[in-house]
């Protein structure tokens, strides 16, 4: 069996607990400028980002196939601010009884499923479980209430093009919060945050358009499950996947 | 009705914006700040005398290895007794115990409970009043301790008005699986950035009940260990506050401990942990918030601090809500995106450690591979919101009306049987 000194020799570092990241006046500067100037450019540059989803969008829909306008509409982001943002005029109608049963034997399968899987993937099994619940949400509507579902795929899109918009307005800060404090060098910073920020920039928009061709094939009875398990969620993964990305490089130079 | 559940979203919408709001205070104290070791490198002081209590149910995988790097220690024997508590073993532990002390005559000296009400809180209120000693340091029986620990654990109580100390905890068996891994990464979150933060900041650093030690005196004072409350550590952790005693961590002072291994294991540990927290929730809070030894910041923080297991029915609470305005409420869709939002932002970063705290934690502590792990952090927190949730369900549901005694568990051990 190992020995606690074998073990001490392993894993402790003595200058662990006393680590701290050395700051410089330029370090504090940087993690509040950049930020700034990056949201400050988003801001800016709203009209041709919400052009290019726009383009991303049209490009979707006639991949597959499908004739669906796709128009900018006028939004008030803030009081003091007007945003044209893509908008799909997809149809979709709540779910058929064949559609309503499918869906309702999927859900039943999947819990079936998450029976199966081994302890091991425990994890696997809530995650599964989880996105079940919040479709039987939808089920149950449907069943009660078929034809009072107050939203349609437009207001799914808008809905999360607002957000998604919203949530790459905070990328910037949130990082500068979170990851410019650390200890790397400005232009590891930078790049991490404008790799994130250009991920989402395009994920965001193919998420969304994808999420409403499966609600135009698949009814109306899908949106609960792509706006609540889907939307920010997904947004917040990547976050927290390209900050621990970021996490993992070489540091500038050895704590103090 | 919608008006009232907005109203309520809003609520928990801003208590879980408390909670972002101080952890990223920590992990910009602990990363910008300055750091407070007040105790570091202390040599010079006379030792106090230190009884090592290390209670021990059905411990016979592990006791030995404890044993016997308790016995490595790098401490005045004279002034330092080692007391395994056996508590209603059932396997092999006393006949260890018994035979290691045997070969160390006037070092170990065991104490056997054969009756009395289980568990570990109950064990060491069995024990103390035999004991002499300035200082009680408490192990859990699988945990091994370095030879250099004890002088630097115990460096704090030449502070008179010191009551307790708490070292790191860092898992051994880290290699093992995910899970292991998730738990390291949890682990370094809550010591490193968590615990040494609210050090810095003159807050309500914990002892937990394991790498850490109680004056004895300071013990006497509040009464003792409680044997009706699972989590001991907590709650002497906060009856010690309201008597003016402080509670210091000790950053540099790390032991090893297995973590659980499989998820089975976990979720019954951290069900455990909820119920037991929560418990001395409901016995201290009231306490806590109309103490007059304790300044606004420690009540709010130690308030926080003892409503963290709460979080998890909570945040389903926000869940629920937030999908019923959704179905319900049509000129609303936005804001409650906004709300689902928020919710969902701070859910999918662990279960009372932001993502943030684990990612600084884990960039000072070097191990730059392992945070890659960090985005499976969001499955992983699902099990711990709903295993929480669960344990508070049940806790709230049928153990306080049915008066039901929480049972203390102990956790899976993995290493191989009789290794010594």
């Amino acid at each position: 069996m190992e020995s606690a000194k074998s073990i001490e020799e392993r894993i402790f570092d003595p200058q662990r607990s006393i680590h701290g990241v050395a700051r410089s006046p330029r370090d504090l500067a940087g993690a509040m400028l950049a930020p700034l100037i990056l949201d400050s450019l988003i801001v800016g540059f709203a009209g041709p980002l919400l052009g290019l989803w726009r383009v991303i969008f049209q490009a979707a829909l006639s991949w597959v196939r499908l004739e669906a306008e796709v128009r900018m509409e006028t939004f008030r982001f803030i009081p003091a601010w007007k945003v044209e943002m893509p908008c799909i005029d997809l149809l979709a109608g709540s779910p058929t009884a064949y559609q309503w049963a499918w869906i309702l034997y999927g859900l039943g399968l999947a819990w079936l499923v998450t029976r199966l899987i081994p302890e091991t993937w425990m994890p696997l099994r809530y995650g599964i479980r989880f996105l079940c619940v919040v479709q039987l949400t939808s089920v149950v509507f449907f069943a009660c209430w078929p034809g009072r579902f107050p939203y349609g795929v437009g207001d799914f899109v808008r809905t999360q093009v607002y957000t998604g918009f919203t949530f790459l307005l905070l990328l910037p800060p949130v990082y500068g919060m979170s990851y410019f404090i650390l200890d790397f060098s400005l232009s590891r910073k930078l790049t991490l945050l404008l790799l994130a920020v250009a991920y989402t920039a395009v994920a965001a928009p193919v998420q969304i358009v994808t999420c409403a061709i499966l609600t135009h094939f698949g009814s109306l009875a899908l949106i609960p499950l792509f706006y609540l398990a889907f939307g920010p969620l997904v947004y917040v993964s990547w976050m927290v996947a390209f900050y621990s990305w970021g996490v993992s490089w070489r540091p500038r130079r050895a704590a103090t | 009705m919608i008006l009232l559940l907005q109203l309520v979203l809003v609520g928990i919408m801003g208590i879980l914006a408390l909670y972002v709001g101080r952890h990223f205070s920590f992990t910009w104290n602990r990363v910008l700040g300055d750091q407070r070791f007040p105790y570091m490198g202390f040599g010079d002081f006379e030792l106090p005398t230190v009884t090592i209590l290390v209670p021990a149910h059905n411990e016979e995988a592990v006791i030995a290895g404890s044993l016997m790097a308790l016995l490595e220690l790098d401490y005045p024997a004279d002034r330092c007794l080692i007391v395994p508590v056996n508590d209603r073993s059932r396997d092999r532990t006393r006949e260890i115990i018994d035979g290691i002390a045997k070969e160390h005559p006037g070092r170990i000296r065991p104490f056997h409970r054969e009756t009395g009400r289980p568990g570990k809180a109950a064990a060491l209120r069995d024990i103390t009043p035999a004991l002499a000693s300035e200082v009680i340091i408490v192990f859990d029986a699988d945990y091994l301790p370095v030879p250099g620990l004890l002088r630097n654990l115990v460096a704090p109580f030449c502070d008179p008005e010191v009551g307790a100390v708490m070292g790191r905890v860092v898992p051994m068996n880290v290699s093992r699986n995910l899970l292991t891994r998730m738990l390291d990464l949890e682990r370094s979150g809550g010591y490193q950035v968590d615990q040494q933060a609210r050090m810095n900041l003159g807050l309500i650093p914990q002892y937990g009940g394991t790498v850490g030690g109680v004056r004895r005196s300071a013990l006497e004072e509040i009464g003792g260990w409680d044997d009706s409350i699972l989590a001991e550590d907590t709650d002497v952790t906060f009856r010690l506050y309201m008597k003016g005693w402080s509670v210091v961590y000790q950053n540099g002072c790390e032991c090893y401990e297995e973590v659980p291994e499989t998820w089975k294991v976990r979720e019954r540990q951290i069900m455990r942990w909820a119920k037991g927290h929560n418990h001395v929730m409901f016995r201290q809070l009231g306490n806590l918030l109309r103490s007059r030894m304790l300044p606004f910041w420690k009540k709010l923080d130690g308030a926080l601090l003892l409503g963290i297991y709460m979080l998890s029915p909570v945040t389903i609470l926000g869940w629920v809500i937030a999908v019923f305005l959704f179905y319900a409420n049509h000129n609303h869709l936005t804001s409650s995106a906004v709300a689902l939002f928020s919710i969902l932002a701070f859910s999918s970063v662990g279960n009372f450690a932001l993502f943030f705290e684990i990612g600084a934690a884990v960039h000072l502590d070097g191990y730059r591979n392992r945070v890659r792990l960090l985005p499976l952090g969001l499955i992983y927190f699902l099990v711990s919101l709903f295993s929480v949730s669960r344990a508070i369900c049940a806790q709230l549901l049928i153990d306080f009306p049915t008066r039901r005694k929480l049972v203390w568990h102990k956790t899976a051990r993995y290493r191989p049987r009789g290794a010594s």
